[in-house]
């Protein structure tokens, strides 16, 4: 596998293997020159010293030769034989030496004048015994010209071993100059390669990550798609680039997805100012009506009426809402039973025919049980009732819904089929989203938020089941269906999820809440329901009235100014213990409110608006 | 980047390019002890240093030398006796380097007929010499080793060639020589002629020029030491080819005659003390005679060592100041 590394150490370890092996070279040149240089140095200095002793044994041979020229003797005889003869044991001495051949040369002329001279030596011996002093003094002179011969030929020898010396030093300091020049030299040219590969190799690395560098401020930038050259490289600049490309594909991908979501956002909550200001309009025109016509006139019975229903259309709107958002966020909790299919399909379209045949709508249903799934029975109804509720709202009167049951191998299927105004393939593409809605504009004729469609499935799936849904296209109705796996059997007979309450005796009742209306009305639904109400609107009062008159239940707002919901519960349970009922009445009802709230002591969590029969129940408990 | 590779190119032709040729002009003696410039000619080593020399030859070194003090010449061959008797009144003179030196060269060619066999019987005969050259050296020290008064021998002034042609004739009994007219006298005579050496006596052939020359001049002088030197390793790794290459220079000697007339000498480039010590005696001698004019010269001062040291430092055999003179 070819990578940077690889790429970057090859040329780095043989760069520096050729400057190691160069220096080294020069150190182990260097040494052989020193050793050579010592052996060469003494011998220079062996063949100098012998060629100096040479010259003062000639010298004293000259002395005895010059003293026997003038006064022979015995005596003086016998120190010219010590003194040829040292001179003797010289010249063996260096004829032993290896000298060089200039030298050699200079030495063998040496020893031919001083044969000639040894025979001069001998005639001057000659003539001193037979004492003739001309001849012997003739016989000195011949031995003095030859001698001074000699002589020079000896300072030659040793002039030449000194300039051999010196030759040899300057030698050794060239060859350590150029030792050294050659070691600046490799590690000047190493400098220079290391720099010509550093920039190459950086050239190779620095100019695809400044390519993705520049597509990043690209993408930056514009906000498209950019992709890096390069991603086909063997190494881990193409894994860069390959990395960079699928991240910057997957981030472009993700950002159009939250432009779209965020669009649709906005879109939500056009629609849900305009959803949650539709049901206001008649209840203001009920509360109105209340006002100004008699309690018992018959406007007054159908304005109740009207507030029941647009109350109860606020309050699914925020439910779905809740529901939603609990589902995206895996926060939902089922309660899971043996439920027969069948007889929730049955009970919901009962609920839901009078809607239908108000529209003008003609419902059949064919749901022979059972059809035993373990389900939240709440939750299987909600599924149900959207899915009617769907087509309720799109098609038109004289239209058509068929609901039917099948259980076929191990799922039961759930199909809701109308005549209505069907969706096209891109509406059908996202039934199942949430805040979608074929129609988008100001003047679509169906109200809601588009999260009926979002819920069913999102509940089927918490199931583990499917939903799907298919169109022939627009007017041409639509077809919902959903599966749910089969349970084996029956179920042993379960409680409903709202026990009936008790008759209960009449209740001393604490309501407490900042909001004045909501506290006085809340008091009158209370009194209705034959209890005893006293409001109060802040946590210190509702302290001091608990104290005052022991109320048996307490019906407390979260959100009271200064002192907490939660803390006048806390307050409460530590004086007057668990025989009071504490009840909270919160808008604020997500899972982690309600846990907060059972944390603080509250014996119950009812959302805001509370259901009325809720309410009954929770105080005749 | 083309400014640079021009830049190259020219330095590098420049480094390559052979140096001008450096014209010396030579004055010559045509002998066997002094013909290393003609083996340096004839194997080329003139040519590879580059020195084109304009050759003016001669029969004697005196005459060679005095070309050269008359600004005829760079340089000039000459024997020690010679360039030292110049010295006394020329301190320009400046010896680059020895060429040869020898114990058999000069010599004194007799006929023995006249009765001579030694230095001794020199006593009472005539005997040519070349004035100013090394023969007259030769004689005194002969007549000295002999213990022969000069004033006994009636001493002959003739060049060689005519010293040859008296000795033949017989109007000289014996004549102070060096080949190759000694050899000639020799062969002249044939049995008749006596051969009287010592060697007691070294003659020396010199390479001199003048120290303006070799101020001026210094680079061709070198090259010229260069393919000296480069005759020099020639003739010594084959003297045979060395010999040859010399043979037309000496046409009225056959191939016996040359080659014993080179084995009595010694090519050999050099300063060194061996050659001090001649030129001391030649000077000494010159000084004892009195009948050089001028005033006894530093023969160390007369050597110029700087370039043959140079060119090839085992021949220099001297001590050197740090100016390249000799201490």
């Amino acid at each position: 596998v070819v990578t940077l590394a690889r790429r970057i150490a090859v040329p780095t370890a043989l760069l520096g293997s050729v400057i190691c092996a160069g220096l080294a070279y020069v150190w182990w040149e260097s040494a052989q020159h020193a050793r050579e240089a010592a052996r060469e140095t003494l011998a220079i200095r062996t063949a100098t010293a012998l060629v100096v002793a040479l010259e003062d044994a000639s010298q004293d041979e000259e002395r005895w030769v010059l003293a026997l020229g003038s006064a022979p003797g015995a005596a003086t005889e016998g120190r010219l034989r010590e003194a040829q003869t040292r001179i003797a044991a010289l010249t063996a001495s260096i004829d032993r030496l290896a000298l060089p051949p200039r030298a050699d040369e200079r030495w063998r002329e040496l020893g031919a004048a001083r044969a000639s001279l040894d025979d001069l030596g001998r005639e001057v011996l000659a003539h001193a015994r037979d004492r003739t002093p001309e001849r012997r003094a003739l016989a000195v002179a011949k031995w003095q010209l030859l001698s001074s011969r000699t002589d020079a030929l000896l300072k030659d020898l040793s002039t030449y071993h000194l300039r051999l010396l010196d030759r040899t030093v300057a030698e050794l300091q060239e060859r350590r100059t150029r030792a050294l020049r050659t070691a600046a030299l490799l590690l000047v040219a190493g400098l220079l390669a290391a720099v010509v590969l550093t920039a190459v190799v950086a050239r190779a690395v620095v100019r695809p990550i400044v390519a993705v560098a520049a597509a990043a401020e690209r993408i930056a930038a514009t906000g498209r798609l950019a992709e890096v050259a390069g991603a086909d490289r063997p190494d881990e600049l193409g894994t860069l680039a390959r990395a960079f490309n699928r991240m910057t594909e997957r981030l472009v991908g993700a950002n159009a997805r939250l432009e779209e979501a965020d669009r649709r956002k906005d879109e939500f909550l056009g629609m849900l100012s305009h959803e949650l200001r539709n049901p206001l309009a008649p209840v203001r025109n009920a509360v109105e009506l209340l006002r100004r016509a008699g309690p018992d006139a018959a406007q007054a019975c159908r304005a109740t009426e009207v507030i029941s229903r647009q109350v109860d259309h606020l309050t699914r709107l925020v439910d779905e809402l809740l529901d939603v958002t609990r589902i995206a966020r895996g926060k939902i909790e089922l309660r899971r039973e043996r439920v027969d299919l069948a007889g929730v399909v049955a009970r919901v379209c009962d609920d839901y025919r009078p809607l239908l045949v108000q529209q003008g709508l003609a419902l059949t249903v064919d749901a022979p049980g059972p059809a035993w799934v373990d389900a939240d029975p709440t939750r299987l109804a909600q599924v149900v009732g959207n899915l009617l509720h769907n087509s309720a709202k799109f098609t038109d009167p004289g239209g058509r819904v068929a609901v039917t049951l099948r259980a076929e191998g191990a799922a039961a299927e759930i199909r809701v089929v109308d005549t209505g105004a069907g969706m096209d393939a891109e509406t059908l593409a996202r039934a199942f989203e949430p805040f979608a809605q074929a129609d988008r504009s100001l003047a679509r004729s169906s109200g809601g938020l588009g999260l009926g469609l979002a819920l069913v499935k999102g509940i089927v799936e918490l199931h583990g089941g499917s939903a799907e849904a298919s169109s022939a296209g627009l007017g041409q109705g639509s077809e919902l269906v959903v599966r749910l796996p089969l349970a084996s059997g029956p179920a042993a007979a379960a409680e409903g999820p709202w026990g009936a309450a008790a008759p209960a005796g009449p209740r001393r009742v604490l309501v407490v809440d900042d909001n004045v209306d909501a506290a006085l009305t809340l008091a009158d639904v209370v009194a209705l329901f034959g209890h005893a109400a006293e409001v109060v609107h802040d946590g210190p009062a509702a302290l001091a009235a608990a104290r005052a008159r022991r109320p048996d239940v307490v019906l407390c707002d979260i959100g009271l100014p200064g002192m907490s919901g939660y803390e006048v519960a806390e307050a409460l349970r530590r004086e007057l213990g668990p025989g009071v009922r504490l009840v909270a009445v919160s808008g604020y009802a997500r899972p982690e409110d309600v846990a907060r709230a059972h944390e603080a002591g509250f014996d119950a969590h009812v959302a805001k608006p509370a259901d009325p029969a809720e309410l009954e129940r929770l105080l005749g408990a | 980047v083309r400014l640079a590779l021009t830049v190259t190119i020219a330095a590098l032709t420049a480094s390559c390019a052979r140096p001008a040729p450096a014209r010396l002009v030579v004055a010559t003696v045509r002998q066997p002890a002094t013909a290393l410039i003609f083996v340096a000619r004839a194997r080329g080593c003139l040519a590879a240093e580059g020195v084109e020399l304009e050759e003016h030859p001669f029969e004697l070194g005196r005459d060679a030398l005095a070309l050269l003090r008359r600004g005829g010449a760079d340089v000039a061959i000459a024997y020690q006796t010679p360039v030292v008797r110049a010295a006394f009144s020329d301190r320009r003179l400046r010896i680059l380097t020895a060429l040869h030196t020898s114990t058999r060269n000069t010599r004194i060619v007799a006929r023995r007929d006249r009765g001579v066999a030694s230095f001794a019987e020199l006593a009472g005969k005539r005997v040519g010499v070349a004035p100013g050259t090394n023969t007259v050296t030769f004689l005194d020290l002969a007549l000295r080793l002999a213990g022969v008064p000069e004033e006994r021998v009636e001493v002959v002034p003739a060049a060689p060639d005519a010293a040859v042609a008296a000795l033949a004739a017989g109007t000289l009994d014996a004549a102070v020589l060096f080949d190759p007219m000694a050899a000639l006298a020799e062969r002249r005579l044939g049995e008749g002629a006596a051969t009287l050496r010592s060697e007691l006596y070294a003659d020396a052939s010199l390479l001199v020029t003048r120290d303006d020359v070799l101020a001026a001049r210094a680079d061709g002088l070198r090259r010229l030491l260069r393919a000296l030197a480069c005759a020099e390793r020639a003739a010594l790794a084959d003297p045979d080819a060395a010999r040859a290459a010399i043979r037309g220079t000496f046409p009225e000697l056959d191939e016996a005659d040359l080659r014993a007339e080179l084995d009595r000498v010694t090519w050999r480039l050099g300063l060194d003390h061996v050659l001090l010590e001649i030129l001391r005696r030649e000077r000494d001698g010159a000084a004892a005679s009195g009948d050089v004019p001028g005033t006894a010269p530093d023969v160390t001062a007369l050597l110029a060592p700087r370039l043959l040291d140079e060119v090839s430092p085992d021949a220099v055999m001297l001590l050197l100041a740090p100016d390249g003179t000799p201490w």
